[in-house]
């Protein structure tokens, strides 16, 4: 998984790409550490690039979002389509993120 | 690390040999095995078979799943309608064996925003382990009349599980692997002390 992050005046936008799976554990670490930077108050990630994501991949989404309950951010996941799409259909990650299409 | 060459492993999996062995990193311990030849070694019936053994360290820095699953869709394995499902099944079924097994960090860990950063270190310290980095993971599929069967072999403790999983997948939060497994494949055979798991789907 590969990630860009732009400030824009919304807020913070992290785009993944490529696989997001259980290799990525330590470079989901620089993930979280944008979340925990005091200047954002809503951050959306990206997620329309993002081929693929396994239960571990899905672990880090409930990282992210704790870290961003801790600074009362606003977190949003955009843009997933097919197998994401689907996984965090299973999951039923609307239940506990603002999913936008 | 090593170099692992990704490029080498994609072109073994897509190559139009019919059997191919050779080690893909310099590493002895790596390499792929694709083709009927392999068929009495795999136990398997008339049909095709795809065979990887790996390093952790190796299975950690290629799309190991992704590379498998391309291999399993030229060759006949399954059909690229049914790969999505496959996919996900062995990345969760290789996943546990790599991180749970060969590694033997435990799974509480993982999604426990307390304890990632913990987490993080001790994957970072056991992959840099000879030992642990060094421990294979074997994955091998064999197909014939619409039925693909994979096992997942790895050199670790040995999984033994303690709850049903297919309960958890009835619930609708199959957030982990052999929640998820269970969920997709026909039929799951623990065997080898936990060691390995052998999945059957529909191909």
């Amino acid at each position: 998984m590969e990630h860009k992050v732009q400030t824009t005046s919304a807020g913070r936008e992290i785009q993944l790409t490529g696989r997001f799976t259980f290799a990525d554990h330590e470079g989901f670490r620089s993930v979280v550490q944008i979340l925990e930077e005091p200047d954002a108050s809503r951050v959306v990630f990206d997620l329309s690039g993002l081929e693929f994501v396994d239960s571990a991949g899905l672990g880090m989404f409930l990282i992210a979002r704790e870290a961003a309950e801790r600074r009362k951010l606003q977190l949003v996941l955009k843009g997933a389509v097919g197998q994401v799409k689907r996984m965090l259909d299973l999951g039923r990650f609307d239940a506990l993120f603002t999913i936008q299409d | 690390m090593q170099t692992v060459d990704d490029e080498r492993l994609a072109e073994a999996v897509h190559g139009s040999h019919t059997a191919f062995l050779e080690p893909v990193s310099g590493d002895p311990a790596d390499g792929v095995a694709v083709g009927p030849l392999f068929a009495p070694t795999l136990g398997m019936r008339a049909g095709g078979a795809l065979y990887f053994w790996l390093t952790t360290a190796t299975a950690f820095q290629v799309p190991t799943t992704a590379r498998f699953c391309d291999g399993l869709v030229e060759r006949g394995g399954v059909s690229r309608e049914r790969r999505v499902d496959v996919e996900l099944a062995l990345q969760e079924a290789v996943a546990n064996a790599l991180v749970h097994g060969n590694l033997g960090l435990s799974s509480d860990m993982r999604d426990d925003f307390r304890q990632y950063e913990r987490f993080c270190h001790l994957l970072e310290e056991r992959l840099r382990d000879p030992d642990a980095r060094h421990r294979r993971i074997e994955i091998a599929a064999t197909w014939s009349g619409g039925v693909l069967e994979v096992s997942v072999t790895d050199q670790g403790q040995g999984y033994v599980q303690t709850d049903d999983p297919r309960k958890e997948a009835e619930t609708g939060l199959p957030l982990h692997g052999l929640g998820i497994i269970h969920t997709i494949a026909l039929s799951v055979e623990s065997g080898d002390g936990g060691r390995r798991l052998t999945m059957r789907f529909a191909s």
